[in-house]
């Protein structure tokens, strides 16, 4: 492989090149194992979810025809956060306060890890077709920051201001993404 | 009922605060409306995007997917990653047991250096995505004795290790009531537990409190403190509050206060 660390691709992936995996390593596994050990997680959790990851970016390019166009070290590193997202999830559903996170990869794990990022990349696809604006708003709107703050940082007159704008942003997004057939698919 | 009306209506019926009939209402609505059950799914899908908190997977008719990844083909995929992961561990290995003399090692700092600005560069580092990757209250110093179980102090650290915030900020309001002499964690505790329910701006408020105090946990506040202007997405307070840590003498944190600083560059 000649390539150099900037221009890692699917492609290389793909045709099942190993140096290619063990580059990937070297850049991207470092900052994916200080993500899941201050999670909650192990060394040999972040092994397995960077495989997992790995693993599932290719099932996707072979069966799904999935294209990173860019930042390919970035969609890596997002797709390892969420795989250990869902595996945290399912935590908090089955037994809450244990502090011992178990992955379980099998082929069901692996599906649903699948449906998970693919969902997620639907919904970035629509909030990144909204404006800069109503991508701050919204963001601020669910992750619950008071209207207090909101207005103070987006300069609105008034709460119905805000509100106005927030329902406008949502229903835009919302309308966006069920008008995608892609989204009943999932 | 007008769109706005409509956003409204769900979002009061996510919240959990439709009581009686206009609950009722609202789910006969919802068991009738195929147009209306779908868009309260999108509601509730987006607020688990934003939160990270999982999505209603339907994996149900994917047959042809679980033919895929049951296939020869997906386990040699899957040999194959293996293969990079230990020809990266081997060089890992061999790298950790190897001398090298002095000009390799700065070639391979200024090499470093220039893939770690190029990753950076390429990758555009969210503050948010640096939020999660240092977010961690597994590190936070313990308040209360082990014997120490039925105090207010003691009920409200069980309540927050147990992600209760809300009766956890109930107990430390009690033990601050009875106790002239409060260990300044607890603002530390009565900050994080704000930011946990989503009310950062009394979050902050407590933090800088804390802070006034100048006591030996200045660093920790002003760590936290940043990490929320990250989550907050505002870059800039987050960047002065860093650069503000970084010149602590504690040297709190100061490799991660750095990979901060370099990623918001």
């Amino acid at each position: 492989m000649n390539k150099k660390s900037t221009e890692i691709s699917l492609d290389g992936l793909i045709n099942g090149d190993a140096l290619q995996v063990k580059a990937l390593y070297t850049l991207v596994f470092p900052k994916v194992e200080s993500f899941i050990i201050n999670n909650s997680g192990t060394r040999e959790d972040a092994h397995e979810i960077f495989q997992e990851a790995l693993f599932q970016i290719i099932v996707r390019a072979k069966t799904r025809g999935l294209t990173v166009e860019k930042n390919f070290k970035g969609y890596l590193f997002v797709c390892c956060r969420n795989i250990w997202f869902n595996a945290i999830n399912k935590t908090k559903k089955t037994v809450r306060n244990d502090d011992v996170i178990g992955l379980k990869v099998d082929t069901d794990e692996t599906l649903e890890n699948i449906l998970y990022q693919e969902r997620w990349d639907l919904f970035e696809e629509k909030i990144s077709k909204l404006s800069e604006n109503c991508r701050n708003l919204l963001k601020s709107y669910f992750k619950k920051v008071s209207y207090e703050v909101i207005i103070q940082e987006f300069g609105y007159t008034s709460k119905n201001v805000a509100f106005q704008r927030i329902h406008k942003c949502k229903k835009k997004l919302t309308d966006l993404i069920q008008q995608d057939p892609k989204y009943k698919e999932l | 009922m007008t769109e706005e009306e409509e956003i409204e209506y769900i979002d009061k019926y996510l919240e959990g605060a439709l009581k009686g009939e206009e609950l009722k209402s609202f789910e006969h609505l919802l068991s009738t409306d195929p147009y209306f059950s779908d868009t309260v799914k999108v509601h509730k899908e987006l607020s688990s995007h934003y939160n990270n908190s999982g999505y209603e997977l339907n994996n149900k008719n994917k047959d042809d997917f679980r033919a895929f990844l049951k296939s020869d083909e997906s386990f040699l995929i899957r040999d194959r990653i293996k293969q990079g992961q230990e020809l990266f561990e081997n060089a890992s290995r061999q790298k950790s047991k190897t001398t090298i003399p002095w000009y390799k090692i700065a070639a391979v700092c200024i090499l470093f250096f220039t893939v770690g600005v190029l990753f950076f560069n390429t990758n555009s580092t969210s503050s948010e995505d640096l939020f999660i990757e240092h977010y961690s209250l597994k590190e936070l110093p313990s308040l209360i004795q082990r014997n120490d179980q039925s105090t207010d102090l003691a009920e409200g650290i069980i309540y927050f290790n147990n992600n209760d915030f809300h009766n956890a900020l109930s107990r430390f309001e009690s033990h601050k009531r009875s106790t002239e002499d409060y260990s300044p964690l607890v603002l530390l505790y009565e900050g994080i537990s704000l930011f946990e329910l989503g009310k950062t701006k009394e979050a902050l408020e407590k933090l800088d409190m804390l802070i006034a105090l100048n006591t030996i946990e200045n660093p920790r506040a002003l760590w936290f403190k940043g990490l929320i202007q990250l989550k907050n997405g505002t870059s800039a307070q987050a960047q002065a509050i860093f650069e503000n840590l970084q010149k602590d003498a504690s040297g709190y944190k100061i490799d991660e206060v750095n990979a901060i600083l370099e990623a918001l560059d």
